[in-house]
């Protein structure tokens, strides 16, 4: 397949940003596969890989979303890190323990409202974390300045929050690690 | 007032939902049948409220639970507890009327069955297997009664595990994710399906499999089975046949409750998942507000966690994730030609400064003697055609009567040519020139002078 030039810039714009890119974006109320991603899910070996190496960065592509990051080990564990997991524990937790279905995280449909997240972070244990995690300002402007602009979350039609395929990626990895043990 | 028998029951009947919703509290209760007074007449009482007078007066003397215990149809009455119990059968009736409220088989109702089967098999074992035998006869009318309530029972145990499998499953599937009310029924029904599966649906399996391998005695179907072929060896083939047809018709529900079994594995599953979900999240939550409170020494210093901490492993999924550094967008263009050039212009500009700031070795033979006697010639020749010149009257522009003059005179005439001669000619020339402070410009071969005009004064013009 062909590299397509136009998408290719796009991916760079979005990678370079430090957003992540997923197999499935949100669009006209369901999920739609990422041309972007398509795109470089199918080019990787024969050209992203190399381009993006060749640039400093190593491409890496996860179960259902891809970003770039450097190859300097010293920046493996950084802020970004520690603020994505700390937002996300805090969202699953406060869902959960609402009592809410997991699934309202991962339903494109549903998603978390502000009602909700006004709910969790009424939560003196949700504030000690985010602040641990050095999360200044409220619950719902930290999802859409750390969670929404990484692409790690969306919002969905009715404006609630929803994971996308790099956020539910996180709490596959955090299942998975308690099936496996 | 005393109301017969069958008109209690009729009227009971006729407003079964209070007796459903009482069957529901029972179910609920999970204990031994005991309904709150107070919920018998607040049910009664908003049933009487839709009646006319007459009615109402009818069907509270009915409903009187004084009426109800002469009926035997409630068989206790404890004022003191403010508790009453119905009549099994009663309880039972109103099951039939709709199957999701049919109770299923425990575990220890199943055993209780297997046994009386087992007992059964012992039983006519010991004693004369022969038509006319009292004891056999006693133990065959038993065994018959046994046959006869396991397939009753059995039968409304898959009733029940349908209805039951049904009704669950749809507050499952028909959830409102947003909504928590629904959010927190469909975990309680997932939940129940859990506690049916594992109590009811699997038990029943084990008791319908003849080849299960149990601790105490054999299943209830062996012992029917056997049963059957004790007759069968004493002469006695029909009776061997009817219990044959007997032990397949109980077991012929096998096939409905595997397949309730595999309507509800998928819940199960569902709830084991969403278990498992709800504990992974508590657990790393907890395992992060453990880590940050440890730091917190109350001087509100250093009270962050470290983005190298241990509680980030799972986060590694994002390890070295770039840091958003702008917002701006990365601007790309088509094809602009301009810009293309541009481009060009800055790379290539950037290049020639380089090339110009390296140091480089001018070779002397590159100008040669040829190329200085030839420029020596030509500004000779530049101040032959000056010394030839005197300007005509009176001369306003010393460069444009000068420009005119060599354009005619010197062959190959460049307006560098123009100041060489500018400069012989104040040199050579005693010419007093004053400025006029104007601007002009002389066009000559592609090139152009810009410079401002000197005029001669006209004392020296001669």
């Amino acid at each position: 397949m062909q590299v397509d030039q136009q998408k290719s810039r796009k991916l760079y714009e979005a990678l370079i940003n430090g957003q992540a890119v997923n197999e499935y974006i949100f669009k006209d109320s369901s999920l739609v596969p990422n041309p972007l991603y398509e795109e470089l899910f199918s080019n990787f070996d024969r050209y992203y890989r190399d381009l993006y190496s060749n640039i400093g960065f190593e491409l890496v592509m996860r179960e259902g979303f891809a970003y770039i990051r450097s190859y300097n080990p010293d920046e493996a564990q950084n802020d970004a890190v520690r603020k994505v997991q700390g937002l996300l524990l805090v969202l699953g937790r406060g869902v959960t323990e609402l009592g809410y279905q997991f699934e309202l995280l991962t339903e494109p449909n549903a998603g978390v409202s502000l009602e909700i997240l006004e709910q969790i972070s009424q939560g003196d244990d949700k504030q000690e974390i985010l602040s641990a995690c050095d999360l200044k300002g409220s619950l719902a402007s930290n999802i859409d300045k750390i969670l929404g602009k990484r692409g790690i979350a969306f919002q969905n039609a009715k404006g609630n929050w929803v994971l996308s395929n790099a956020g539910s990626a996180f709490f596959s990895e955090l299942f998975s690690g308690v099936t496996d043990s | 007032m005393i109301v017969s028998t069958d008109k209690t029951l009729i009227a009971m009947i006729e407003h079964k939902a209070i007796f459903l919703a009482l069957i529901d509290h029972i179910d609920q209760q999970g204990g031994p049948g005991e309904v709150p007074i107070k919920l018998y007449h607040q049910l009664v009482r908003a049933m009487l409220e839709q009646q006319t007078d007459v009615e109402q007066k009818r069907l509270r003397a009915i409903f009187d639970l004084d009426n109800l215990r002469r009926a035997d149809l409630v068989i206790e009455v404890d004022r003191n507890r403010a508790v009453f119990v119905l009549a099994p059968f009663v309880v039972d009736m109103f099951r039939h009327f709709d199957r999701r409220r049919l109770r299923e088989l425990s575990s220890a109702q199943l055993e209780d069955l297997r046994r009386r089967f087992q007992g059964s098999l012992e039983a006519l074992t010991r004693c004369t297997l022969h038509e006319g035998d009292r004891q056999f006869d006693e133990q065959l009318e038993l065994l018959r009664e046994r046959v006869r309530y396991t397939q009753a029972k059995m039968r409304d145990n898959v009733s029940s595990l349908q209805g039951q499998a049904e009704r669950l499953s749809e507050m499952v599937e028909q959830l409102e994710l947003g909504d928590l009310e629904q959010s927190r029924q469909a975990s309680r029904a997932l939940e129940q399906i859990d506690q049916i599966y594992r109590h009811h649906v699997l038990p029943s399996l084990q008791f319908l499999n003849e080849r299960e391998s149990l601790k105490n005695g054999q299943p209830a179907l062996t012992s029917l089975r056997d049963i059957a072929t004790l007759l069968h060896k004493a002469g006695l083939p029909h009776l061997s046949q009817q219990l044959r047809y007997a032990s397949a018709s109980i077991r012929a529900h096998a096939k409905d409750v595997e397949k309730i079994r595999r309507s509800l594995e998928r819940y199960v599953r569902q709830n084991a998942c969403q278990r498992l979900q709800y504990n992974a999240i508590e657990a790393a939550f907890n395992e992060m507000l453990q880590a940050a409170r440890s730091l917190q020494d109350g001087s509100l210093r250093n009270n962050q966690l470290r983005a190298d901490d241990p509680v980030f492993r799972i986060g590694q999924i994002f390890s070295g994730m770039r840091a958003v550094r702008y917002n701006a967008r990365l601007e790309w263009h088509g094809h602009d030609q301009r810009l293309h050039f541009e481009e060009f212009l800055r790379v290539r500009v950037d290049q020639l400064r380089q090339q110009s700031s390296l140091p480089r070795v001018v070779e002397l033979d590159a100008e040669s003697e040829d190329f200085e006697r030839q420029q020596q010639y030509r500004k000779e020749m530049i101040r032959q055609r000056v010394s030839e010149w005197s300007p005509l009257g009176d001369c306003d522009d010393l460069h444009k009567a000068l420009h005119l003059h060599m354009r005619e005179a010197l062959p190959d005439y460049q307006l560098s040519d123009l100041l060489e001669a500018i400069k012989w000619c104040m040199s050579e020339k005693d010419f007093t020139v004053m400025p006029t402070f104007r601007q002009c410009a002389l066009q000559h071969n592609g090139f152009e002078l810009v410079y401002y005009v000197r005029a001669l004064e006209p004392a020296h013009a001669s």
